[in-house]
């Protein structure tokens, strides 16, 4: 038996940026990703694509979209390929969704219930292995789904599990909402020769046996969705370990490079040159030409730009010219970074900087302090309680020592 | 603390300097001119004091030029009375060590543990106080001095707290603002948020107009696909009606007359009315029979022509060019015989005018002269020696006559000297013999005169005889020698025409006439020469032609006259008549060979037609039951009905050329079950429902099309996910920019904050300990001063004792009293920082050399006693500073310029 497990294409998600043309980039992107992965199943010639939940965000399913899907899985009937689909919490099948009710051709086997289901895969009309899964009902699904799946049948032919949910301990699940999570110690009970997952975006396996995979989303939605990205090529034709292999689908890659120590850049200009070198070198470790890229960029620590660095319209101009520089995409540059100055050094100083500095100690220690210092009104809306103010004041306190050193310095000391 | 000794190895221009044992007093005065080494000393001190700044041998300004390590101690006495020493090294990196009671601590770059709270660049601004700082001091408005020394505490790395906190709320401001003015950032962003929110309702509304119009288009595709099925049907029915019943009827009617016809067989080959034909085929057969007698005969005629042409006439055609060729040379045979003719007469009149001209020249017979000779004369020869023989007997004649003359002219000569030799002695004896006559004188003297010149007369006459006889001698020998001459040239003449009969006369005296009748001779024999060979030529032209033709005629054995001419037409005569029985044969052969052809086909077709005749004559017996006329008859009865069936059949194929499918459509309807009963009406019936489904049909493909149109517009609208993700990434902006702008207001409610407590908590200790000092300075002048909070430009007001109205410490008080205020601010602010711990030395650089010496002396005694509590380091290059202070117990370190 020899399949493709795809989850978490997210059709339609919403791509958070001021950028139209990148927004309808990235969408048309996690489309092609998905004609992309029908494209290698019709090419490999499978028997059966399973798509672990999270297929299209059912809050917002345009009905563009449910044609190209439709569309989609009408392409894998006419090849002869089986569709099995489990719904995710993004995708579930309650009434209300936008998703619901979409009239999928016969061959679509859409498993929507929590309760599991074995589907028998066939290749030319004999039965090569069986499918069981179980879908999400609600857009949060708390119960362990897992848990409910039969033990392997002993039919002598491969058995797979098909589901969307979270695994504890896997990478970047925390991430993650925590929807019909369950233990790799259940997973792993349960038997089967592979369990295709959905719902952590980055692609895995887990435990140490070699059967239990993510295959991670088919193309990145946000700058924390690094690395490439795609589906698995599964063949459990031989006894043993699963033969898995992974395919990029992705036509845009996210990648984020963080840069802590940039305070020998002293101008725009050799930040930009420090970037490039930094993206040459990442890039020499993961070759990935043929894609275009997002790029985030993300600036800590002490800088003599620091006050370049704080102004948004420099670091969109930055962006502009580190992404005509890469030849990428779109980049966006994040700065959290302060003068050399650093302000514990003045901590001490009798002045009203010294002065700033401790009642900043202050400010932090004493919510009392913090509630006397707090504007009388704020911007952002939304602290309902004390406790809530409070946290939010304490969040605003983050780095202010340094700021403050930066604007009451004058020049030459503040740059020092 | 207080510096008790300084030793510097190598700091800058300073090198081994070292105060010595004895300890520094509380105020030292460093003397020294400009650039000896007092700012050195200065940073010396700071850095033993705070380390090394920068940290590093390559960027530090004070490493020696030499290259060798920045090296330095002091020893500190502390205000416990402890004494410490440190000593600090630049290497490659900071070193540095602390000793104390005995042991030593290592102190690397850090500042010694004593300077407490005081910055570094806190303590590089506040204390040391400088003679630009008070002059600055005069050009800044009092309230940034204020910020600067009161908010600051005088360190001029600091920005004003209230410019800060101002700027910060700006910045603040621009990005949220609680009340409606203006335009900040935050607000922009939610009217686009207001703006992509109604874009979402409109890209929910669009989406569910496109699948209701989806679901209509379903719905209507769906009737369209039914509409075409049931007119595809009624289409079917209206084929069989219009199309298949006729075509089947057709058919049928095609097979009955066949059936009619009978046996196709027996019809075969037939013509379509044999009896006709019968007879046609036997009316043929008589006439290509006459025919064949017709040819026969035309054969004969046709080979007796043929014959008729003999041997001799192909000799005649075979020769024809060569009679032709002598009858086209006819015509001019008869001109040269006339050309002859002539020609002979002109021989004769040349040979009688060359007669003529030789009797001219010549004596004797004519006809023995040599014309050979007479043309082989040189006629230039002898025209020129004519010519010599001419000019020799005129010159000849010329000399005669001159002869003649010389000699009578000689002879009248004589005479007259004859005459003269005797009249004048006669005439000179007369009057000699008056003269003697008369005694006179004169007509003696005349009579002497005339006879002197008889005497002359006679001598001359004399000699003039002499040289005539002479010059006659002369000339008639030159006479003779031309006479020779001329002689000369005729016998010349005579010898070019040597062997030629000339008459004697013309050899006696040639002439021009010689030579013209020599030439015309000449020329007559010339012409008498041509003449004759153009005879001979015309005569042996004649004599070919004739023999040629004699050639001919005996060769062709024709009878020919004698005349050239004659003969020559008899023989073309012949030729034409060989050649008309020539062509008239060979035309006779190739009619023959048609004619041949022309008798084998007669015959082949007459075979045919007989064998074609018996055997219709055979099928027609057949059909006819042994009688012929009746069974022509049937056959052409019979054949008509066939005929009908094929003509039936032609229609039918050209009408429906697709005769082929249409049976198998009649064929597969008749395994329907079709009975093709169906009538008129209900093909009426069939026809309007198609017309009707036919426009529905058109309306619902108008209606799928709008719907189409409709969909592909919406679809090209932005979806739900994409506005969505906009309102996301604004609602993002939309947090960070509240988030910056409430961290903005925090920071700036901050440092208010800070400020107006760091203010609250120091500036009225400060301000009395400033006024304290400024009343010391200024010997009571003013004693107090204040910085009130209602004053909106933050001036300082200075207070004098007994006055109850302050003035501000701006001008026009003295540039000299506000040094003074400065100063004492700059002593409460130092005496403020370092309140709390060790006392750090102050460092003052000519900072009184604008001060009257009233208010110097009162400096000078307030410093002296400040440095009793704080150790003073005074630099100056002016004895009337260092001296005082001397006097006061000051030690006074002495640096010089180096050379």
């Amino acid at each position: 038996m020899r399949f493709i497990h795809l989850a978490d294409v997210h059709l339609d998600t919403l791509f958070a940026s001021r950028d139209d043309r990148l927004r309808e980039a990235l969408r048309d992107a996690s489309r092609q990703a998905l004609a992309n992965a029908v494209d290698l199943a019709v090419a490999r010639d499978v028997d059966a694509v399973l798509v672990a939940g999270d297929l299209f965000d059912g809050e917002r399913l345009s009905f563009q979209t449910e044609r190209l899907l439709i569309g989609a899985a009408k392409r894998l009937a006419d090849a002869g390929i089986q569709l099995i689909y489990a719904t995710g919490n993004h995708d579930h099948s309650g009434a209300g969704h936008r998703g619901h009710g979409l009239e999928w051709p016969e061959s679509v086997m859409l498993v929507k219930g929590a309760e599991p289901q074995r589907i028998e895969v066939l290749r030319e009309g004999a039965v090569v292995g069986h499918v069981t899964a179980a879908g999400h009902e609600t857009a949060a699904e708390e119960r362990d789904l897992a848990a409910s799946f039969p033990p392997r049948a002993r039919s002598g032919l491969p058995e797979v599990a098909l589901l969307h949910a979270q695994v504890v301990g896997a990478r970047d699940a925390e991430r993650h909402d925590r929807y019909a999570a369950t233990e790799l110690r259940t997973l792993q009970l349960a038997g089967y020769d592979y369990w295709a997952l959905g719902h952590v975006h980055r692609s895995q396996r887990l435990g140490d046996r070699g059967e239990i995979w993510y295959s991670g989303n088919t193309q990145g939605t946000n700058p924390r969705d690094t690395g490439p990205k795609g589906c698995l090529l599964v063949d459990l034709s031989s006894s043993g370990t699963p033969d898995v292999r992974f395919h990029p689908l992705a036509p845009i890659r996210w990648e984020i490079l963080s840069l802590s120590d940039i305070g020998g850049a002293g101008t725009l200009s050799a930040l930009v040159a420090r970037v490039e070198r930094e993206w040459s070198e990442s890039r020499r470790s993961d070759p990935d030409p043929a894609r275009e890229w997002i790029l985030r960029l993300d600036l800590t620590g002490s800088t003599p730009l620091s006050r370049e660095l704080s102004s948004d319209a420099e670091l969109v101009q930055l962006g502009f010219e580190i992404e005509r520089v890469l030849g990428v995409l779109a980049v966006d540059v994040r700065a959290d970074v302060h003068p050399p100055a650093d302000p514990a050094t003045h901590r001490g100083r009798h002045d009203v900087l010294g002065e700033a500095l401790r009642l900043i100690e202050e400010a932090r220690a004493s919510a009392a302090v913090r509630a006397a210092l707090a504007p009388d009104e704020l911007a952002r809306s939304g602290p309902a309680d004390e406790t809530e103010l409070d946290a939010y004041l304490v969040e605003l306190l983050d780095g202010l020592d340094a700021e403050l050193a930066a604007r009451m310095l004058a020049g030459r000391e503040r740059d020092r | 603390m207080r510096f008790e000794r300084i030793l510097v190895r190598r700091f800058g221009r300073l090198a081994e300097f070292d105060t010595g044992d004895e300890p520094l007093t509380d105020l030292v005065v460093v003397h020294g001119p400009n650039e000896a080494g007092k700012s050195t000393l200065f940073h010396f001190l700071v850095t033993l004091l705070y380390g090394f700044s920068p940290a590093s041998s390559n960027r530090h300004m004070y490493a020696p030029w030499s290259g060798d390590d920045i090296d330095g101690e002091g020893v500190i006495r502390l205000s416990s009375g402890e004494q410490v020493r440190v000593h600090r090294r630049l290497l490659s990196s900071p070193w540095g060590r602390l000793y104390r009671d005995g042991s030593e601590s290592d102190l690397r770059n850090g500042p010694l543990p004593w300077t407490g709270s005081v910055h570094p660049a806190v303590f590089e601004h506040v204390y040391a106080l400088r003679l630009a700082d008070l002059a600055r001091m005069q050009e800044d408005a009092w309230h940034r001095i204020q910020d600067r020394l009161l908010g600051s505490m005088g360190a001029a790395d600091l920005r004003p707290a209230r410019v800060v906190a101002a700027e910060l709320e700006e910045a603040a401001a621009r990005l949220w603002r609680p009340d409606r003015r203006a335009s900040p950032r935050a607000r922009q962003l939610l009217k686009e948020l207001g703006r992509l929110r109604q874009a979402r309702l409109d890209a929910l509304d669009r989406d569910a107009t496109m699948r209701r119009l989806a679901r209509e288009l379903g719905e209507l595709e769906s009737e369209l696909v039914v509409t075409r099925d049931e007119r595809t049907e009624l289409k079917v029915l209206i084929d069989r009606i219009t199309v298949l019943l006729p075509v089947r009827q057709h058919l049928a009617r095609i097979e009955e007359l066949e059936r009619e016809a009978g046996d196709a067989a027996e019809l075969d080959g037939l013509p379509e009315s044999p009896g006709r034909a019968l007879e046609t085929l036997e009316a043929e057969v008589s006439r290509l029979e006459e025919e064949s007698q017709a040819l026969a005969d035309r054969r004969a005629r046709l080979e007796a022509t043929a014959a008729a042409f003999t041997e001799s006439d192909a000799a005649l055609l075979e020769r024809a060019a060569a009679i032709r060729e002598l009858v086209r040379r006819s015509g001019g045979i008869r001109e040269s015989m006339a050309r002859l003719g002539s020609a002979e007469n002109e021989l004769e009149r040349l040979a009688q005018a060359c007669e003529l001209r030789s009797r001219e020249i010549f004596s004797g017979d004519w006809s023995e002269l040599d014309s050979g000779r007479i043309r082989a004369v040189p006629l230039g020869e002898l025209r020129e020696r004519v010519r010599s023989h001419r000019e020799a007997n005129e010159e000849l004649g010329r000399r005669d006559a001159n002869l003649a003359a010389m000699r009578a002219l000689a002879a009248s000569g004589a005479r007259r000297s004859a005459l003269d030799g005797r009249v004048l002695p006669v005439a000179g004896g007369a009057m000699a013999i008056a003269g003697v006559v008369t005694g006179s004188g004169v007509v003696l003297a005349v009579a002497a005169a005339v006879m002197v010149l008889a005497v002359l007369a006679l001598w001359t006459a004399r000699r003039s005889a002499v040289e005539h006889a002479a010059t006659l001698r002369q000339a008639q020998e030159a006479r003779d020698a031309v006479a020779r001459e001329a002689e000369a040239s005729r016998l010349g003449v005579a010898r070019v025409l040597e062997g030629l009969p000339v008459a004697a006369a013309l050899l006696e005296r040639p002439g021009p006439e010689l030579v013209q009748s020599v030439e015309s001779l000449g020329a007559a024999l010339a012409e008498l020469e041509a003449a004759q060979r153009q005879a001979d030529a015309l005569r042996a032209s004649i004599t070919d032609a004739e023999e040629r033709l004699s050639e001919l005629a005996a060769l062709l054995h024709v009878e020919v006259p004698g005349d050239f001419v004659a003969g020559a037409l008899g023989l073309e005569s012949a030729l034409r008549d060989a050649e008309a029985r020539g062509a008239a044969a060979k035309a006779a052969r190739d009619e023959l060979r048609e004619l041949q052809r022309a008798e084998s086909a007669s015959r082949g077709r007459h075979e045919e037609l007989g064998g074609r005749r018996d055997r219709l004559r055979d099928r027609l017996a057949g059909l006819g039951g042994g009688d012929v006329a009746r069974g022509g008859d049937v056959a052409a009865a019979r054949l008509a009905l066939r005929r009908r069936a094929a003509e039936l059949r032609d229609e039918l194929e050209r009408r429906h050329p697709d005769l082929a499918e249409l049976k198998a459509r009649i064929r597969a309807a008749e395994d329907d079950g079709e009975d093709w009963t169906r009538d008129a009406d209900a093909h009426i019936r069939a026809g309007q429902r198609v017309e009707t489904l036919d426009e529905r049909e058109r309306e619902l493909i108008v209606e799928i099309g709008d719907r189409r149109h409709a969909l592909a517009q919406l679809e090209r609208e932005h979806t739900l996910d994409h506005i969505e993700g906009a309102i996301d990434a604004v609602r993002d902006e939309l947090d960070a920019v509240s988030r910056r702008r409430d961290r903005l207001a925090l920071l700036a409610r901050l440092v208010r904050r800070a400020d107006s407590r760091f203010r609250d908590k120091n500036q009225p200790d400060l301000l009395r300990r400033a006024g304290e000092h400024l009343g010391r300075i200024t010997g009571g002048r003013y004693g107090r001063l204040e910085l009130p909070e209602e004053q909106a430009d933050g001036s300082l007001l200075l207070h004098a004792p007994g006055r109850t109205d302050p003035v501000v410490a701006a001008e026009p008080v003295s540039s000299g009293t506000r040094d003074q205020v400065y100063l004492a601010i700059r002593l409460a602010i130092i005496d403020h920082l370092d309140a709390d711990g060790e006392r750090l030395p102050l460092f003052i650089d000519e900072a009184f050399v604008n001060w009257d010496a009233a208010r110097l002396e009162r400096g000078l005694e307030l410093l002296a006693g400040l440095a009793r509590e704080r150790q003073i380091f005074l630099f100056t290059c002016h004895d009337t500073i260092a001296a005082p202070l001397q006097e006061r117990g000051a030690r006074v370190l002495r640096l010089s310029r180096p050379d």
